[in-house]
């Protein structure tokens, strides 16, 4: 997006909303969240609106997600978290404050930067193998998966590159509608024909599916109308799954040395995809700091690890899986995405590597009582 | 290099300073109480035993305009984002001296 001056008649109305915005903010940390009401989601809701028609997409996205966090307290909603609502009040101010900045310098560096959108291309067909998923789950808001991808033409500019794929189901019940469990969705026709339960167990064709360049080793897929999704053959280990999911530790390293961090990222920006071949775990414990999740150390070629397991509905199959791999007297190769956080390796555990292909660890069983479900549709 | 001990002692203040601003949110700034400021002292001395400067000094200023009542919010927000940036650089910190640690005691001596 192109910087605005801050004396054209599209400058003086994004200023007027950015300074509104802002003081919207201060007054809400100054009174509490108390003092908040239909009229304060409305309040925020119109902020999106109108910063987003002005084409400022990026502030506009994270105040629609602050909103959506505020309407959750006010409606007393089990979805709330203090911890989401402080974080999207910290960063839509923050890019306030940001973007009035860049505005009245005219600083072009800090505008992009304030609206980044990551270069897009399309390509003809992409042939994939899925290494791990992980599982999100708002219980009533949605259930999203996010499938992590290795390209199998080892010549490809993508290849070694984390790819990643995400399906977001919303999960908001309707009426009379029965509950859908997350994994019912994988089962589910999508609008490009295909069923997403194929990713997990066959190699796959993309095609005409467009990919975004996150940084220079991650990249996004996403579809198209008219995108097609073909099931190749079946995944097995011969397909070279340990060699697909190794990481470069040099590189690794380098992410790591390099990392400048902004206001903006998030704590997994810096994220790697990484194969733990040989590992022990510990016992699954509480974590102190955070109540919302279950803490096991991990530890892999002399480097300690923490995995994190939500202790909500959304980590039930992972601690099941984890729980019966610490039992078990072998253990297969475990793949899993680590990020740092409070100076420490942290892991999202995502698959485990076995002679009939990954098995995915967030995954459960579909609970859906489909005889209930198909008596309330009738 | 910084000690297990003090490496502790910040990754709890960061955790307990998160918390408390996430709460303040959820109360309003206008009630933090006595023990509350008294924990934002203690981190502004431990932070800037660090040398953690801009972090301490945002702590200061988060305490002196509770204490005065006035653009307090802009301090929490000032803070938080503060409390971000030093978190993700500690963590580096610590991150890779564990790697140049690993690689001493498997000879590599790579220098990072």
């Amino acid at each position: 997006m192109q910087l605005i001056r801050a004396d054209s008649s599209q400058g003086k109305a994004l200023a007027i909303a950015l300074t509104q915005t802002s003081t919207a903010i201060e007054r809400l940390l100054k009174t509490g969240m108390s003092t908040s009401s239909d009229h304060t989601v409305a309040q925020f809701g119109e902020s999106f609106s109108h910063i987003s028609s002005l084409g400022v997409t990026r502030l506009g996205s994270n105040l629609r997600l602050l909103t959506q966090e505020i309407q959750r307290y006010v409606k007393q909603d089990d979805a709330f978290s203090a911890r989401r609502l402080s974080f999207f009040l910290n960063r839509s101010w923050l890019m306030c404050q940001g973007l009035q900045e860049a505005m009245q310098q005219q600083n072009e560096a800090l505008w992009q930067s304030l609206n980044l959108t990551p270069s897009t291309d399309t390509l003809d067909d992409l042939e994939v193998i899925t290494l791990g998923v992980s599982k999100k789950l708002i219980a009533n808001v949605f259930a999203a998966f996010e499938f992590r991808l290795r390209v199998l033409d080892q010549q490809h500019a993508l290849a070694g590159k984390t790819l990643i794929f995400s399906l977001v189901f919303s999960l908001a019940s309707k009426g009379k509608e029965a509950t859908v469990h997350p994994e019912a969705f994988l089962d589910f026709s999508q609008p490009q024909n295909y069923y997403p339960r194929f990713l997990l167990s066959h190699s796959i064709r993309f095609s005409h599916a467009k990919i975004s360049h996150e940084t220079e080793h991650r990249a996004r897929l996403t579809l198209t109308p008219d995108s097609t999704v073909t099931a190749l053959h079946p995944i097995a280990h011969q397909d070279g799954l340990s060699t697909l999911a190794r990481e470069n530790p040099e590189t690794v390293r380098a992410q790591l040395k390099n990392y400048c961090p902004s206001p903006f990222d998030l704590e997994i920006d810096l994220q790697s995809e990484i194969l733990l071949e040989a590992w022990e775990m510990g016992d699954t414990r509480h974590d102190p700091a955070f109540e919302d999740r279950y803490v096991i150390d991990i530890r892999s070629a002399g480097t300690d690890y923490i995995a994190l397991v939500s202790s909500y509905t959304e980590g039930e199959a992972l601690l099941l899986a984890l729980t019966a791999l610490k039992k078990s007297a072998s253990r297969p190769p475990l793949f899993a995405l680590m990020h740092y956080e409070l100076g420490q390796r942290v892991l999202q555990p995502l698959s485990v590597l076995e002679e009939n292909g990954p098995r995915h660890l967030m995954l459960g069983q579909d609970k859906t009582d489909y005889k209930t479900l198909l008596k309330k549709l009738r | 290099m910084i000690d297990s001990d003090t490496r502790q002692e910040v990754v709890n203040t960061l955790v307990y300073l998160k918390s408390l601003l996430d709460r303040l949110l959820l109360r309003g700034l206008s009630s933090v109480d006595e023990s509350e400021l008294q924990l934002l002292e203690q981190a502004q001395i431990l932070f800037s035993s660090q040398d953690a400067t801009y972090l301490a000094d945002c702590l200061k200023q988060l305490s002196e305009a509770i204490h005065q009542q006035s653009d307090a919010a802009i301090a929490c927000l000032k803070l938080q984002t503060a409390l971000f940036l030093f978190e993700r650089l500690f963590t580096q910190q610590v991150c890779l001296a564990d790697i140049v640690e690993s690689d001493e005691e498997q000879g590599l001596g790579v220098d990072i």
